[in-house]
Order: structure tokens, then C-alpha cells, then sequence
């Protein structure tokens, strides 16, 4: 019983310490470019940036890169901080579009899912970007 | 009759409570710390699970370590106080070594991992800990203590007094301690730089309470004020769900390990530094800081050929 009274009182604890910093700290910045741009060269400093396409949201990004060849960044505001990806052929297991939403499922057990609601102004670009990656698969030669 | 020794971590909960809620007050007036609603959430639902998954394998351990004590030690020390300051000293010598095999071998990188996992930096990462420790070999580094005939219930006393030490040095409220005090202690700086994942910084500073041991065992790296910590994971997680943090480097042994195609290569997957592959596709600690060398030295020969250009040309 002083088991069970113990974890109870430390769930309690803490979940108010929790939103206690989420009260003191609240998420203010979104990605942008340069924010995108900034994590991706830290993550991958050989990456050379085409363009960078962001969700309409400002929670997640679509890179096209020109090297490393044959991959593409994917980058998730999560909390604060961003979490980066440069996805190869071998990391996607589809992408499926209804209209300017994407939604990737990857091999990545800390992010199986990840779902962009583009602009549509980008959708098209962002879908021969992903494409050209996902379609190395088909490839014989590919790997 | 094992001596009756108290645990020192359970007394500590309240207090550790009181400094993260102390130092996130701290962080709000100052900027000097930095917390975030679900890292803290996260961080702490691990430190939670950590204790219920401790509480749960104890008995198993504690029996263990009295069975290899009672039938197998060379001396009989007994319990006076300089056992327990022998026993302090060589438990957190023991402390570094299942530490730097938790970086440098991937079955106990696999626990330890959950620590690292945070982007944050502050107390709440201090208790953010694994659940799948009891799955790796690191109990077998204390036996060598047992061996020599220190007790085990003062080498437990001691390992909790030594965790928490490490408490306070999760943070960025804290620059420097006195020179005096950062040449012999584990202090905050010399953590920080363990918690980076700049390629400068990787794999080093294991010490628990003594950064002797670093100094001795080459893996000492000092805080550059130019090269500010990163904090996190070389490839950090991309969720909060804390079962995903709890097992993901698990589940990255297991699905390697059915897909090797040879008995050498899984057994690497296991024992080789985390990173290792049979075909280089992933990127070792060693391999990254040897790339960012590489680049460091192309960019220092480019600046200087360009200087001598420049020279050349006046």
C-alpha cells in the first residue's frame, strides 16, 4: 500500500512540475529558414541546401538536398528544440499525399510517423523532392 | 546478518523535488536554465520508472553480491569508517569504468542511453534514468569489491551517496567551481561536456564524483567557452513517449541483430562501440570526432593558405 501510495504521490509531483515548466517556459519559437537551415548543418555538416520547404504549421520542414546525394531533411520541432533527419531511400516505408498533406512512415522506432500539411504552392515540389528519393527503391542498382 | 544500512537516494526524492523546482524559478527569473513542459514531464516519468524497475530486481542483486561476498572474498574487512571511505573510493572507480563501457559498448549503451536522451540540461536530466539497467553486465563491475571483502550493503550505501553527488552537477546554473575543486571533483562544466554531443565533447568526462579517473584514463575534455555544450543525442529522439525512450536502442540491437548476416556481425551489433555497422552506414563516436578533426584541419590549412595569398599579394 505505501507502494502504491508512494508512486501515486510521485505521478502527482510530478505532473505539477511539469506544467509548472511548461508555465515558466512556454514554446515561442516555430521553425523558420534559417532555424531549419542552422540544426540541419549542425546535424549533417556535409548537407548542401537547395531549398527549404516548411509545414504550414512551422512544427516540421522537408529539406532538398543536393548532397548527400540521394536523401532529403526532415526536421520536427519537438518542444523547443528541433530533432533531425536526413532520410535515404531505406529510411521511408511510404509516403502517401492527400492534397498538400504528406504523411511519412519511417523506420525510426522514436518516429514512425511524421505527417507535413504543406503550402500548396510547395506540395508539388516537395512531392518530386520525397519522390526522387523514395523512387531510388525501384532502382536496381540503389543500394 | 547483512548490515542495515539506510538508502540515501530515498531520502533524497524530497529534496531533489524541491532543487528542480528551485532552479526552474532560477531559470524563469535569470534565462541561466532551461526547462521545457514535456522534457521535464518525460525526464521525470523515467526517473520514476527507473526506481519502480530498481525496486523490483533489488532482492536478485543484493542476494548475488552477499553470495559472491560470503563465498568468495579474500579478506575480511569488517565496517569501521575507513572501510567506508575505501569502499567510496573504489566503488566510484568502478563507477567510471561501467560508465565509459555504458558509452563505448552498445548492450550497455542500450540503458544508459535514456539518459543522454534529453536536449535539455538541468536537475530534471539528473533524474532521468533507465529501466533496463539490470539487462546489462555493469553489475559485474562492483564484484571485484566484494572480492576484496568489502561489504556489500556499505559498497550500496556508498554508490548512493555517489548518485547523489551527481545530482547537483546536472545544470547550467553553475559555471565553474574553484580550480581547486574542478581538479579533483565531477562538477557541472566537466558534466556538461559529458551530456554534449558537439564531436568535440563525445565520449568523455565518465567520472561519477572523482574526475581523477578521467585525467588518469585519458577520456578528460575541459569546457571550451567557444565550443558552448549541445545537449542530447548524436541522433536525438524524435518523441516524448516515454516506453519509445525506455527501449528504442533495444529494439535497434534487436532488428540489427536479425538482420546480420553473420554470427561476427551480431555479435558486434552487441559489443561494439553504439554506431558500429559491418558496412560504415552509421557513424561511430570515433568516426564523427575524427570528421569534425578533419574538417577543423582543412579549415585551419584554407585559412592559412589564404593568409599567405593575401601576404604574397601585399
Amino acid at each position: 500500500m505505501d507502494f502504491v501510495l508512494l508512486t501515486v504521490a510521485s505521478l502527482l509531483a510530478i505532473s505539477v512540475l511539469g506544467a509548472v515548466a511548461g508555465k515558466l517556459f512556454p514554446v515561442s519559437s516555430d521553425l523558420n529558414e534559417q532555424r531549419v537551415s542552422r540544426n540541419l548543418l549542425r546535424y549533417e555538416p556535409l548537407a548542401e541546401i537547395e531549398r527549404v520547404f516548411i509545414s504550414s504549421d512551422k512544427k516540421t520542414a522537408i529539406v532538398h538536398l543536393n548532397q548527400p546525394d540521394k536523401t532529403f531533411g526532415l526536421l520536427q520541432q519537438l518542444g523547443d528544440r528541433v530533432v533531425c533527419r536526413v532520410v535515404g531511400f531505406t529510411d521511408v516505408e511510404t509516403a502517401t499525399w492527400e492534397d498538400s498533406t504528406v504523411r511519412l512512415t519511417l523506420q525510426d522506432f522514436t518516429q514512425p510517423t511524421i505527417t507535413l500539411a504543406l503550402e500548396a504552392a510547395d506540395a508539388a515540389q516537395v512531392k518530386a523532392v520525397i519522390d526522387s528519393v523514395v523512387n531510388q527503391r525501384e532502382v536496381p542498382d540503389a543500394a | 546478518m547483512p548490515l542495515d544500512l539506510p538508502q540515501p537516494t530515498e531520502f533524497a526524492v524530497p529534496a531533489f523535488v524541491f532543487f528542480v523546482f528551485l532552479e526552474m524559478i532560477y531559470g524563469w527569473r535569470t534565462g541561466r536554465t532551461k526547462f521545457e513542459g514535456k522534457d521535464t514531464f518525460t525526464s521525470l516519468l523515467m526517473g520514476l520508472g527507473s526506481t519502480v524497475s530498481g525496486a523490483a530486481t533489488a532482492a536478485v542483486f543484493f542476494t548475488a553480491s552477499y553470495w559472491i561476498w560470503e563465498n568468495f572474498r579474500l579478506f575480511d574487512i569488517g565496517a569501521t569508517w575507513w572501510v567506508f571511505v575505501i569502499a567510496f573510493i573504489l566503488d566510484d572507480f568502478a563507477y567510471y569504468w561501467v560508465h565509459r563501457f555504458g558509452h563505448r559498448m552498445r548492450w550497455m549503451w542500450a540503458a544508459h542511453v535514456i539518459h543522454h536522451s534529453s536536449q535539455h540540461y538541468n536537475l530534471t536530466t539528473a533524474l532521468r534514468q533507465t529501466w533496463t539497467g539490470q539487462l546489462t553486465p555493469g553489475f559485474l563491475f562492483r564484484w571485484p569489491i566484494f572480492l576484496i571483502g568489502i561489504e556489500p550493503a556499505i559498497v550500496f550505501f556508498c554508490a548512493g551517496l555517489n548518485l547523489i553527488y551527481q545530482f547537483w552537477i546536472h545544470t547550467e546554473a553553475i559555471k565553474k567551481m574553484p580550480r581547486w575543486f574542478e581538479a579533483i571533483f565531477n562538477t557541472p562544466s566537466h558534466h556538461r561536456v559529458h551530456h554534449a554531443n558537439n564531436p568535440k565533447y563525445l565520449d568523455a568526462n565518465y567520472a561519477g564524483v572523482f574526475i581523477i579517473w578521467d585525467k588518469m584514463f585519458g577520456s578528460f575534455i575541459p569546457e571550451d567557452e567557444a565550443v558552448p555544450c549541445r545537449y542530447g543525442l548524436v541522433r536525438d529522439l524524435g518523441t516524448f513517449n516515454p516506453l519509445r525512450v525506455a527501449f528504442h536502442e533495444w529494439w535497434g540491437i534487436i532488428t540489427d541483430i536479425a538482420s546480420a548476416k553473420s554470427v561476427r556481425d551480431a555479435v558486434l551489433f552487441l559489443l561494439a562501440p553504439p554506431g558500429w555497422t559491418p558496412d560504415g552506414s552509421r557513424k561511430t563516436s570515433d568516426m564523427i570526432r575524427a570528421e569534425w578533426l578533419a574538417r577543423q584541419q582543412n579549415t585551419a590549412e584554407d585559412s592559412r593558405s589564404s593568409s599567405a595569398t593575401h601576404q604574397a599579394a601585399e
